[in-house]
């Protein structure tokens, strides 16, 4: 039985055409997968990567929301910290973090509890964190300082941030002008407002 | 049966252009699924946290620039305002908010009329340094604050009675310094009791004023409770891709000193 009745040898032609548009298409798939391809590293975005990303962004929002919440009267143990920073900048160095301008000063961790929060629930994970201090300044441009540094975020990093409200009254009277000049905060008003601290906290996996 | 060349060739051509759309249309599914993925975890949007954070450090803000008798700080609030507005703009944020005006709260538990009249004020007390009580508007109901041990037996307790006087149950014995001024105030000091327990307020909901606790925990934390003055605060927050407006009471503090005693 003459099955493809139609294909006579007059017809080749027509079959070579459409092998050769099948055998174009075939390459140009072929190139496309392989320009669009890229390589798998494990901060390669992807759905996963997504997913990692939301519960890093819980677990910053909820350790910076423990952190802001004032016991009694007292200031809660994120103003605590910006009020008590040296304003060095601090690199983890395997067991505890260091100043950057000088090896041999450590953070106390008694007096940071950003810090201790870190080591707790980062450190263990293989999170990399950056700790920075923004405000403005009295021209009500952004100063931008560096509590805690790990390096240059990867893509899919997130960050987090929390304002805190500081007072004149929060800081020993003959220590606002000291204040203002160790951490990089200044004094933006007249009144016994302050100034905010946006404390940012940026997480991705190393 | 007569074979041809072209058959075989157009089974082979057939062949890869089925293997060429089921490879199309696995990819397609692919992405349709990846981008519902994307769009699921989207869920976990930031906004609410801002909006939390937001109500935070505002009320925060009202709370440091009130004083009591004089009113709130409007250059303290101007100025922390402008502050947190530039903030925000620069993540891509509109903010702004309103006042409304100061009002004395009930003695509920959220200092709103529709709130819980009975409520615990504070757990585990071990002690108590200062209390003061001070009522400005009574319906006539018994409104009462007392102090409960674990087994719910009073140990003492402060009455406002019906004929606008307080009531005292074993309070004398209780405290150091007992000082009832007119038949409105009553403030307390040094607390003797020794034993654990709770303060909590009964029938709060028909009277206003204002109330101080401050002393020291069963953990030994020390423990400050109070509530002045109340102003409701509206906040607005807009973005690219949302808008919301909330409106929320801000306790203010009673800003009480211990020279007042």
């Amino acid at each position: 039985m003459k099955l493809f009745f139609w294909c006579n040898n007059d017809e080749k032609g027509q079959m070579h055409t459409f092998e050769a548009i099948v055998a174009a298409i075939i390459i140009i798939g072929g190139m496309l997968f392989v320009v669009q391809a890229t390589a798998l590293t494990p901060l390669t975005s992807s759905t996963a990567s997504v997913y990692i990303e939301t519960q890093l962004q819980t677990m910053g929002q909820d350790t910076l929301s423990a952190l802001a919440n004032s016991k009694g009267n007292r200031d809660s143990d994120l103003k605590q910290d910006i009020l008590n920073w040296d304003g060095h900048t601090y690199i983890w160095s395997g067991y505890t973090y260091r100043s950057a301008s000088n090896s041999s000063n450590e953070l106390d961790m008694d007096n940071s509890s950003l810090a201790s929060a870190m080591l707790q629930v980062a450190v263990p994970r293989g999170i990399a964190h950056n700790i920075e201090f923004i405000s403005l300044d009295q021209n009500n441009e952004m100063v931008k300082k560096v509590y805690i540094y790990s390096g240059d975020p990867s893509n899919n990093a997130v960050t987090i941030s929390k304002p805190i409200v500081i007072n004149e009254s929060d800081i020993l009277e003959d220590h606002i002008e000291e204040f203002a000049r160790i951490a990089g905060i200044e004094n933006y008003s007249d009144s016994n407002y302050y100034n905010t601290v946006n404390v940012r906290l940026t997480l991705w996996r190393m | 049966m007569q074979i041809f060349d072209e058959d075989g060739q157009l089974l082979l051509a057939a062949a890869f252009s089925i293997a060429i759309l089921v490879l199309v249309s696995t990819v397609l599914l692919n992405s349709i699924i990846f981008t519902s993925n994307i769009a699921a975890e989207s869920g976990s949007d930031t906004m609410i946290y801002k909006n939390n954070n937001l109500i935070q450090a505002t009320t925060n803000a009202y709370q440091n620039a009130y004083e009591h008798d004089i009113g709130l700080n409007q250059t303290y609030l101007s100025d922390f305002e402008s502050n947190l507005k530039r903030m925000y703009a620069q993540e891509g944020y509109l903010i702004s908010t309103r006042q409304h005006d100061i009002f004395t709260p009930y003695f509920t538990e959220t200092g709103m009329p529709g709130g819980a009249g009975d409520w615990i004020v504070v757990k585990n007390v071990k002690t108590v340094k200062n209390m003061v009580f001070e009522i400005e508007s009574f319906d006539g109901t018994d409104f009462e604050v007392k102090a409960l041990d674990s087994n719910n037996n009073s140990i003492w307790s402060i009455s406002y009675s019906y004929d606008g006087s307080f009531e005292l149950d074993n309070v004398d014995e209780s405290f150091d310094n007992v000082d009832e001024i007119g038949n409105s105030t009553i403030r307390l000091s040094n607390g003797n009791d020794p034993s654990v327990h709770n303060i909590v307020i009964r029938n709060g909901s028909q009277v206003t004023g204002y109330y101080l606790i401050e002393g020291t925990l069963d953990n030994s934390v020390e423990y400050h409770e109070q509530r002045g003055k109340m102003i409701n605060v509206t906040f607005n927050i807009n973005s690219a891709r949302h808008s919301t407006s909330t409106t929320i009471p801000i306790s203010l503090p009673f800003n009480y000193s211990n020279n007042e005693a």
